[in-house]
């Protein structure tokens, strides 16, 4: 149960589908903390095919949850268009668009906030049901039995309340509620985070099986790369609001070309490395974050590469002959971040 | 109190600062008594980094609370001892053993935020304990927490004095509370899984802090993350329901486990490492 799972090719199961079932098109988001305006999410541009994963990853305040958030309609933005199964959310009637958007559902890190503790699991998962109108009493206690099973849960839990389950199985309620709208797109927000390591392998193995069973697209977003690299077909890297380097797993973790991305690869513990680097630590020490954003490319403050070069421009560019591969940077080079 | 416990071997670093000795704790009574704890030796020596192992539920978490006198309600040491620099714990009296607290003993938690009372500033918080501790002034003590401040590296210490927690960032406030734990210069610093809310750049600053900063002293660091104790420790003890089931050097425990669980432990702390299988697109 603990081993390690090897990675299965996924680039044969991507693509399935001709259009993207999730396509973000230049989406600005801004939001108000204590007076300030900030400029949270910034240009984003991503897709993501059916039964395919894609990881959001990078470091707290890239922005990764706020543009989450704004897939799922969650906070607004101001700018850039949404499309979902190749129909642009805010183009729509508003009936459309609710029956659009409950095919995407969310997972939150903190099962503890997002599970009602008065309620008994069956209720929490019967509720979403009631809503739907998914049919009669003992048509959704069947629902009910059968979206515990999908999430390897046992029937007997139906009586018990969320406090009396362990985080994992918490986590798998939060799931189950959220199969129960039989989403297209799942959008994980650090599902995995507040778990033992134990169970984190089981509940990213759960996430790989559901996703692959029911065709889910899923949006997982992480800051831990040990589990993106168990779970995600391709993976976007965000810093200052920015997605700075988008390609599959393998590309951009095997063969990262952002300067960020190698830095956030070199920071994680690592059982062979056993010692701690006092340079990367120095260079961790420089990301300290910037009283304001600098033009073009926002990394170069904190990059020992920076060149003229990068003050007037940094677009998203092909890495190498990988067309999928692209990253922020005008270097294409492995030097340490 | 309790027969002679096989001792861990000692280090060859220093004098041991903490040791314990057959260490059971208890949680609840009667029949439905629970031993969170048992039987639990080992020891830490000056300048050396400890880690204690396991899964939640493990007991490493009711381990650091019994040597920092933390227990909750209800939950007591059964059996074994706990001797800190020379002197057995466990025969203080409440007041004695309250005074460890920050004097001897510096803690460091996972959440900062729900240790911290919310109310006060960062900088009262710290220039209490100093006065406290070393029967300083208010104005000397002021200044030795700007210095501590500054000495877990967070910015412009002169006015975070006066910031609230929850002003601080997550990484910041586990700054503050490292700054705390050193402030009355302990001779154990005990951390319980100090970066597990943290980013992975954030963890890695921490730790790195932790070490540097704990220098002379021992050091016992308590996390469910193999990986994390790998990059620390010079030591690791693997807890499992309440037991030590193997410690040994870093590189032993790595290199060689002895314990199937700790061999499923390592697999777990792998997985994320197994490389992809697919080519490398886009190389060179």
């Amino acid at each position: 149960m603990l081993a390690g799972r090897a990675r299965q090719s996924a680039a044969s199961r991507c693509r399935v589908n001709r259009d993207p079932l999730l396509e973000v098109r230049g989406i600005s988001v801004t939001l108000q903390s204590g007076g300030r305006v900030v400029r949270a999410v910034r240009d984003c541009t991503l897709h993501l095919y059916g039964g395919e994963v894609l990881a959001l990853v990078g470091e707290s305040g890239s922005g990764k949850t706020t543009l989450a958030r704004a897939i799922a309609g969650i906070v607004p933005f101001d700018r850039g268009e949404l499309h979902f199964r190749s129909q642009q959310l805010l183009a729509v009637p508003p009936v459309v668009r609710r029956s659009l958007r409950r095919r995407i559902q969310m997972v939150f890190q903190d099962s503890d906030a997002s599970l009602n503790p008065m309620h008994r699991i069956g209720a929490i998962l019967a509720e979403p049901l009631t809503v739907i109108r998914f049919g009669d009493r003992s048509a959704i206690r069947d629902r009910v039995t059968e979206l515990l099973a999908m999430v390897r849960l046992d029937a007997s839990l139906i009586d018990k309340r969320p406090r009396q389950l362990s985080g994992g199985e918490k986590q798998r309620i939060a799931i189950a509620r959220a199969l129960a709208m039989e989403p297209e797109l799942l959008i994980a927000d650090e599902p995995l985070s507040s778990l033992d390591v134990s169970t984190q392998a089981t509940i990213a193995a759960l996430f790989r099986d559901l996703q692959r069973r029911l065709n889910i697209g899923l949006l997982f977003i992480s800051h831990d790369l040990a589990a993106v690299r168990q779970l995600a077909d391709r993976v976007a890297v965000m810093h200052a609001g920015e997605i700075v380097e988008t390609g599959s797993c393998g590309a951009v973790l095997d063969t990262p070309a952002h300067p960020y991305t190698r830095l956030l690869l070199a920071a994680m513990p690592d059982l062979r490395r056993r010692v701690l680097d006092v340079h990367l630590v120095d260079a961790i020490d420089r990301l300290a974050p910037l009283t304001h954003q600098p033009p073009a490319c926002h990394y170069r403050p904190h990059c020992i590469r920076r060149a003229e070069i990068c003050v007037n421009s940094a677009e998203l560019a092909q890495v190498a002959a990988d067309r999928d591969h692209l990253a922020r940077c005008h270097f294409r080079d492995e030097r340490p971040p | 109190m309790t027969p002679a416990m096989n001792i861990t071997p000692q280090s060859a670093r220093g004098n041991p600062v903490l040791q314990v000795e057959g260490l059971s704790v208890r949680a609840g009574s009667g029949e439905l008594a629970t031993m969170p704890v048992q039987d639990l030796s080992f020891t830490i020596a000056a300048g050396e980094v400890l880690g204690i192992v396991g899964e939640s539920g493990s007991g490493k978490s009711m381990t650091a609370d019994a040597i920092g006198s933390l227990l909750p309600e209800g939950v007591t040491v059964s059996a074994g001892r706990i001797v800190l620099e020379g002197r057995p714990v466990l025969a203080l009296s409440p007041e004695e053993r309250r005074a460890l607290d920050g004097n001897q003993i510096g803690m460091v938690f996972q959440d900062p935020l729900s240790s911290f009372n919310p109310v006060r500033t960062i900088g009262s918080i710290l220039i209490e304990s100093a006065m406290r501790h070393q029967r300083l002034s208010a104005s000397a003590a002021r200044g030795k927490v700007i210095d501590a401040l500054a000495g877990v590296r967070l910015p412009r210490p002169e006015l975070l004095v006066d910031a609230y927690p929850h002003q601080l960032s997550g990484g910041q406030r586990q700054r503050a509370m490292i700054a705390l734990a050193l402030l009355n210069e302990p001779s154990l610093v005990v951390a319980d899984e100090p970066t597990t809310a943290l980013d992975a750049t954030v963890q890695l600053r921490i730790l790195a802090l932790l070490k540097r900063n704990a220098g002379p002293r021992a050091l016992l660091l308590i996390t469910h993350d193999l990986a994390v104790a790998s990059t620390v420790c010079d030591r690791i003890l693997v807890m499992q329901r309440g037991r030590c089931v193997e410690q040994g050097s870093t590189a032993e425990i790595l290199e060689s486990p002895a314990h199937g669980y700790t061999r499923e432990l390592l697999a777990a702390a792998c997985w994320p490492a197994v490389p992809a299988s697919q080519p490398q697109a886009g190389a060179a």
